[in-house]
């Protein structure tokens, strides 16, 4: 039997590819110090082949100019080509025209500087011209420390993406929607109320009063509601600046001053001085501290007592036997309140969840509150834990790292357990 | 000599909305001007001059962000105090830069503010566009 050049050419290719593959899933596997020994090797390099092969996910290969080596089934199918038409063609046959131009000058700069590069912003034009929203990952290859190929692993996003954005788009015609009747009703009986437009009688200001708190809690609700779905969504805007929590904090101290003034609670303030200026969303360190401190404040009785306190922690310190792992905020609030019942407290953050005791002291609560809490803190590096008594008190721990977030990125929910 | 009652235009398009502005700014002694939607509440703005503007953002025809645009580029339009309301959870860009270069437009989410402290709101922006520089 001879073999003709262009066999021998294409089984080369085919070596190379394997070999390829085989680098590559012993660089993403970290299996660093696995070396091709005979048969046994020959079998693991089919394996491989059969996993790629088989994959729900486009693959194709590339030399460092972007001309096709290999593609598998999937991608074959996500992009309407066979492998005899596009061995050899150069990837950029998938452009569409419509994926930013800086969005490519970024992709080479960080595939030449040796990183993997992701993005879930492509758009990719199949043989028939139709074009998709794609997912790719690409990623260097290397042979004696030169880069060789390029391995793109790419997926169809387009209708998650869709699906998100009847979202996001339901999300905020939801919010004003929702918020515009409500306000107007705010509106109108803060006027009755301030007895603007003549005087009520008692039994009518009562009933204005009722009607006014709980649009107020209505108001609480779908902000509540709000953060809940974005948090999960994932669209949640994150846009972090200089933000001084002692403010924060004694603005909120202000806004609750009529309940703590209504129960005679005794509150002591402590701030160490070297709070530093941290580096978050002021919206969200707000939405964090405000529901632990007004939770302090609404599950204490008369007369009682909470504090809340503000201080610096460096990195590696320990806070009630925990290791905060970065240089933080921390902000703990105690409390001579109702406690949480121990059988309950592994709860204490899951979505819609209130203690039995929380229930009865105050109706009115929707139990997401900590559950944002937690979600906005897991996203952040914060922490959040505490240590209660039933019918002793509470102590809410949360720790805030200084550099937080970047600009412009975007949180989505890690589910607490 | 009594002074001439300071002029506010409001240009909502939710109407029970503006009715209790507008009840409130009068009670307060303002004169009030009104428009539903951001065309007529620019072209009324420029044929009137009023000591400031009430701006609601999500509106029919023109919105407030754009309206907003259009007033900056008329000189009178630069310094009238502008108070922007509204309902939305994050600011529109174009507001925040406006916010940014003209230190008398302001911003109000509806739902998280009392008719009072808009009402304190207005009549801070008048009395600080009225101090002499």
């Amino acid at each position: 039997m001879t073999l003709s050049m262009e066999n021998l050419y294409s089984l080369s290719t085919l070596f190379g590819v394997l070999i390829v593959g085989v680098i590559v899933f012993m660089h993403r596997a970290r299996l660093c110090s696995f070396f091709l020994k005979g048969k046994q090797d020959i079998d693991k390099l089919y394996k491989f082949k059969a996993a790629i092969e088989s994959s729900q996910h486009g693959f194709v290969i590339t030399d460092l100019n972007g001309n096709i080596l290999y593609v598998n089934d999937a991608w074959e199918r996500l992009n309407g080509y066979t492998r005899s038409e596009v061995y050899g063609k150069n990837i950029e046959i998938l452009r569409s025209g419509k994926t930013s131009s800086k969005l490519y000058k970024t992709m080479q700069k960080t595939l030449k500087s040796g990183k993997s590069f992701c993005t879930e912003d492509f758009f990719n034009k199949r043989k028939d011209n139709t074009e998709y929203n794609a997912r790719v990952e690409v990623t260097p290859t290397y042979k004696n420390g030169k880069q060789l190929h390029y391995l793109t692993i790419t997926e169809d996003i387009s209708v998650r993406k869709k699906t998100q954005e009847a979202q996001v788009e339901f999300l905020s015609l939801a919010s004003h929607q929702l918020r515009t009747p409500l306000s107007v009703i705010d509106w109108y009986t803060e006027t009755l109320l301030s007895s603007s437009v003549g005087k009520l009688n008692k039994k009518q200001h009562s009933y204005i009063q009722e009607i006014y708190n709980t649009n107020q809690h209505m108001l609480k609700l779908v902000d509540m509601l709000l953060n809940t779905s974005r948090l999960e969504l994932g669209t949640f805007a994150v846009s972090p600046e200089p933000t001084d929590m002692k403010q924060i904090v004694k603005s909120i101290l202000t806004e609750l001053k009529p309940e703590i003034e209504g129960k005679s609670l005794n509150i002591t303030e402590e701030f160490s001085h070297d709070l530093p200026t941290i580096r978050v969303d002021k919206n969200l360190a707000r939405i964090v501290a405000q529901n632990v401190i007004s939770n302090a404040v609404r599950y204490t009785s008369t007369d009682g007592d909470v504090w809340v306190v503000l201080k610096y922690i460096s990195a590696g310190s320990l806070v009630k036997n925990k290791v905060i792992p970065v240089e933080s905020i921390l902000l703990s609030v105690q409390d001579t309140g109702i406690g949480i019942p121990k059988i309950e407290s592994g709860q204490v953050f899951s979505k819609l969840f209130r203690a039995e005791n929380a229930r009865e002291h105050h109706t009115a609560g929707t139990g997401l509150g900590l559950y944002i809490v937690k979600s906005i803190l897991n996203q952040t590096r914060g922490d959040i834990w505490f240590v209660s008594e039933e019918g002793v008190g509470t102590t809410f721990y949360v720790t805030i790292p200084v550099k937080g977030l970047h600009a412009g990125s975007h949180l989505s929910i890690i589910s607490s357990s | 000599m009594a002074t001439q009652p300071k002029t506010v235009l409001l240009v909502e398009d939710e109407m029970s909305m503006a009715r209790i502005l507008q009840d409130r700014l009068e009670l307060e002694g303002f004169s009030v001007l009104t428009a539903t939607d951001g065309q007529k509440g620019l072209s009324l703005a420029l044929e009137q001059h009023p000591n400031l503007v009430i701006l609601d953002i999500l509106m029919p025809k023109m919105n407030g962000a754009d309206m907003l645009k259009c007033l900056q580029e008329d000189e009178w339009g630069k310094v009238v105090p502008v108070l922007c309301l509204t309902n939305l959870e994050t600011t529109p860009d174009s507001i925040q830069d406006a916010m940014k270069k003209y230190a008398q437009v302001e911003y109000v989410v509806k739902f998280r503010t009392r008719l009072d402290d808009i009402i304190e709101n207005v009549k801070e922006l008048i009395n600080t566009s009225e101090k002499p520089t």
